[in-house]
This record gives structure tokens, C-alpha cells and sequence, in this order.
């Protein structure tokens, strides 16, 4: 933290350095967000910091997908109505949250907490993939939908995964990598139009 | 005010992370500058003409404008990109081995331009899944670039030539011990062996060039085991452990 909070009261630099550690918040904007704070109605910072812990005290993470819920299993677990025999396989419980706002997958999910990333120490080991193979020997499914982030670290996951999890009567996928709704050709890199290209679909 | 910079760039991204809600922090190799850090805008949000595709272990050109030592990258286009999709653990886990040693040995000198291009050439054998080899080239001519290769044609206390045989690497001394003078170097040592040696001597001698063509006169066994121990030797110097190193080993072993 700079200098200049130590004229500050030890409350605002305490409440600083608080926010300054979420993932995304840097110096300026915990200062920005601080002050907000402190402007605000009282009844607004109260009902804030109710939701702050409330978030610790009643949520905690599914023991068979492991996303963010408030009841265990998940009511994605234990939806009859969901095909419970499609997995797909996230990074975060907030990629689950973007699937399920397009209300285009009835099936369940797996969330990974993380993906693969040697340079961060981050291994297999530390994610949940040994739970995942467990999961998917006491309940086979028909189908894995590897749903990773298009990255170098995202693909080494999806491939990793894969390889331990090859059965003939699972279908294996992964999301398509493309030009976006909207998107201009001319301004897409040439690594995703050749990926557009290749992963082109008959119209019928 | 401080003045606004620009500058036009080749370098190799070695490692990135996210940096808030759009944004991400790359470290990118350079020939002449060593290690720049700069931040790419919005490049985890949208598609922009100014940029090709990005990730880690690609060689791209750069535009960057500097103020006050930070770099913001407003254009990068690709020269070569190395890791075709799918990507294998042993790959990401040996080219982040790369990564990590080139960052713990960064410094800004007249071998700059020689370590960028060693980068270079590693992360393409390794992309051509020859691992442990490239990873022992690189420590070796790393060390050499850094001026802190053992020395291991002369013994450090009698001077005496080093005959073939199996010797001591004094961590302290950054040398080997003939077998006369290894009862007074019992400290911090790594026990080396005969052909481990011979490998050390042909990869200091050895310049290969990007199509790498080894003959299979050194077994996997060797290779891995200098690795270990050159490894252990670069610790010793830089005290820095390497992250990759473990899951580099679990998925070799898989």
C-alpha cells in the first residue's frame, strides 16, 4: 500500500488493505471503493457486510460437482429433470453460472477449481479430477463436455483429462473456438479464423 | 509528467496471469532488453485488429508505449507460435521449466540476445516432445551465458587434469574434485558420474542448431539424472525452487 494512508485514519487504511486483496482490486480502485463505502447510507454497508458473511456462513461446495451451493449435493445434483448421464467439466463455479444463464445445457456439471498451471505449482493433484474419476466409476455417464477457457493451460487440462477418462462409451467433447455472434471476420487473428475454418459446420 | 515512450519489439511470452476484470500481465523475453513485463488491455474480453491470438510460448512483434518503465502493449502480431493444440502436460510443464529458469536468471547483459534465441530453439524441441534433453541443453548453456557453469576439466584443488571417471561437484567452489583431493570435499557436494560428465562436456561443446538430431548415444537415464542434479546445482545458486519441476516429473512418470 502507498504511503499516503498513513495519514489516513487506521480504520480507511485497514478497510484498504481489506479490499485491495480480492482478486482484480488494485491500490486505486480499493481507495475508490472505500470511499464509496464510507459515503454510503449505513443501512446499504449493513445489509453489504450481512451478505459478506452470511456468503461464509451458509455456503460451502457440492460433495459430488463441487460448485458453490447452499444445500448438499447441489439442486443440480439432485434434479431428476437434468440428465444426470452429461458431465461438463469447468474451470469455477462462475463458468457454471454462464452456462446455466443460456439455458441451452439440462445436464450436470463438475467443477474443477482451477485448471492446470505447472508454472503456479498448480498439478492434477490440486484440482478436483481424482474426485471426478471416482465419480464418473460409480456413475458412468454417456457424455463429457470439457468446458475450459481456450488457453495453453485450459487445453493442457482438457487433454489431461481426457486421457484419463478414455472410455468407448463416453462421448468426449469439447466447446467450439470461433468467431463470436457479432464479430467482424476482418478482425478476427488468424489462429481463431483457422479453428472457425476447420471446426466449419455443414448447413442442412 | 513523465514523457510517453514507444517502442516496437520481437519477444517470446514466457508467462502471464490475469490482471483485473479484462486485463492481463505478461512477461515477454526480448533480445535486447531481457525480461519486459507489460500489460495487455481488455485482451480477455474482446477481439481486436491489433492483436493476434495470445497466450504463452508464441514469438510475436510488439508495440508497446512506455511511461515511467511500464509497458502497455497496443499491438502484437505473430512470427511463430510453437504448441499446436492439444497440449500434453509434459509440454506446458518442461516449456514452463524454460520459463521459470529464464526468469529466476534474468539480468540484462551481452548475452541477452544469445539466451533469446536458446529460448527459442528449447521451446521448439520440447514442442517437438524431446524433453529432458532440451531441458539439460538449456541449464547447461544458461549456466555457461551466466558465467557460473562448474568448472569440470581440471581438478579445483591439485589442478590436475580430470581423468574419465565418477567425481564430486562442489556446490561451494563450483567445480569437481579429483578423487585424491574429494576427501576434503565432503561438503555440499553432488556425485557425478562418468557419463553424466561426458554429457556435461558434449552439451558445453555442442551448439545444435533448430533441427535438432541427437543420436541415442546417451541413455534417457543419464540425461534425467543430470538433469536432477544440475537442477539441485542451479538451486544452490539461485535458492529458488522450480514449481513446474514436480508435475513435470508426475506426468513423466504417467
Amino acid at each position: 500500500m502507498n504511503n499516503k494512508n498513513v495519514s489516513l485514519s487506521s480504520v480507511i487504511s485497514d478497510l484498504i488493505n481489506h479490499l485491495n486483496q480480492l482478486p482484480g482490486i488494485g491500490p486505486k480502485t480499493a481507495e475508490r471503493l472505500a470511499f464509496h463505502i464510507i459515503k454510503s447510507p449505513e443501512n446499504k454497508i449493513l445489509s453489504l457486510a450481512d451478505s459478506l458473511i452470511k456468503s461464509k456462513q451458509k455456503l460451502s461446495f457440492c460433495n459430488n460437482c463441487f460448485i458453490v451451493t447452499e444445500i448438499n449435493p447441489c439442486n443440480i445434483c439432485t434434479d431428476e429433470m437434468r440428465d444426470q448421464k452429461s458431465i461438463c467439466i469447468v474451470q469455477d463455479s462462475i463458468d457454471a453460472y454462464a452456462i446455466e444463464s443460456t439455458n441451452n445445457y439440462n445436464g450436470s456439471y463438475h467443477i474443477l477449481n482451477g485448471y492446470i498451471s505447472p508454472i503456479n505449482g498448480i498439478g492434477p493433484n490440486e484440482l478436483t479430477i481424482s474426485s471426478l474419476i471416482k465419480r464418473i466409476e460409480k456413475k458412468p455417464p454417456t457424455e463429457i463436455i470439457l468446458a475450459t477457457n481456450p488457453t495453453i493451460e485450459g487445453d493442457a487440462t482438457a487433454t489431461y483429462i481426457s486421457n484419463q477418462i478414455k472410455s468407448e462409451n463416453i462421448k468426449i467433447s469439447r466447446l467450439a473456438v470461433g468467431i463470436p455472434f457479432g464479430g467482424d471476420l476482418d478482425y478476427t487473428d488468424p489462429k481463431t479464423l483457422t479453428q472457425a475454418f476447420n471446426s466449419r459446420q455443414i448447413i442442412e | 509528467m513523465q514523457k510517453r515512450e514507444y517502442l516496437n519489439f520481437e519477444g517470446i511470452t514466457i508467462s502471464s496471469y490475469e490482471y483485473g476484470e479484462f486485463d492481463k500481465i505478461f512477461n515477454i523475453l526480448s533480445p535486447h532488453k531481457g525480461i519486459i513485463t507489460a500489460i495487455i488491455k481488455r485482451i480477455r474480453k474482446t477481439s481486436n485488429k491489433n492483436f493476434d491470438y495470445i497466450d504463452v510460448f508464441q514469438k510475436m512483434n510488439f508495440k508497446a508505449s512506455i511511461t515511467d518503465n511500464f509497458y502497455i502493449i497496443y499491438e502484437a502480431k505473430s512470427v511463430e507460435t510453437w504448441f499446436e493444440r492439444p497440449i500434453k502436460l509434459t509440454n506446458l510443464s518442461s516449456g514452463n521449466i524454460i520459463a521459470e529458469l529464464t526468469i529466476n536468471f534474468n539480468s540484462i547483459n551481452e548475452n541477452n540476445n544469445y539466451i533469446y534465441h536458446l529460448v527459442s530453439k528449447c521451446l521448439k524441441w520440447i514442442s517437438n516432445d524431446i524433453f529432458i534433453f532440451t531441458l539439460v541443453y538449456f541449464q547447461i548453456k544458461l549456466l555457461l551465458a551466466e558465467g557460473i557453469f562448474p568448472e569440470i576439466n581440471i581438478c579445483l584443488n591439485c589442478n590436475n587434469k580430470i581423468q574419465p571417471g565418477d567425481y564430486l561437484l562442489n556446490l561451494i567452489e563450483s567445480g569437481i574434485f579429483c578423487n585424491k583431493c574429494s576427501k576434503k570435499t565432503k561438503f555440499s557436494s553432488l556425485k557425478l558420474l562418468e557419463q553424466e560428465i561426458r554429457l556435461l562436456k558434449h552439451i558445453k561443446n555442442t551448439e545444435y542448431d533448430n533441427n535438432l538430431n541427437i543420436n541415442n548415444i546417451i541413455t534417457k537415464k543419464v540425461e534425467l539424472n543430470l538433469y536432477k542434479k544440475l537442477s539441485t546445482y542451479i538451486k544452490f545458486y539461485t535458492n529458488k525452487e522450480l514449481k513446474s519441476e514436480k508435475i513435470l516429473f508426475s506426468s513423466l512418470n504417467k
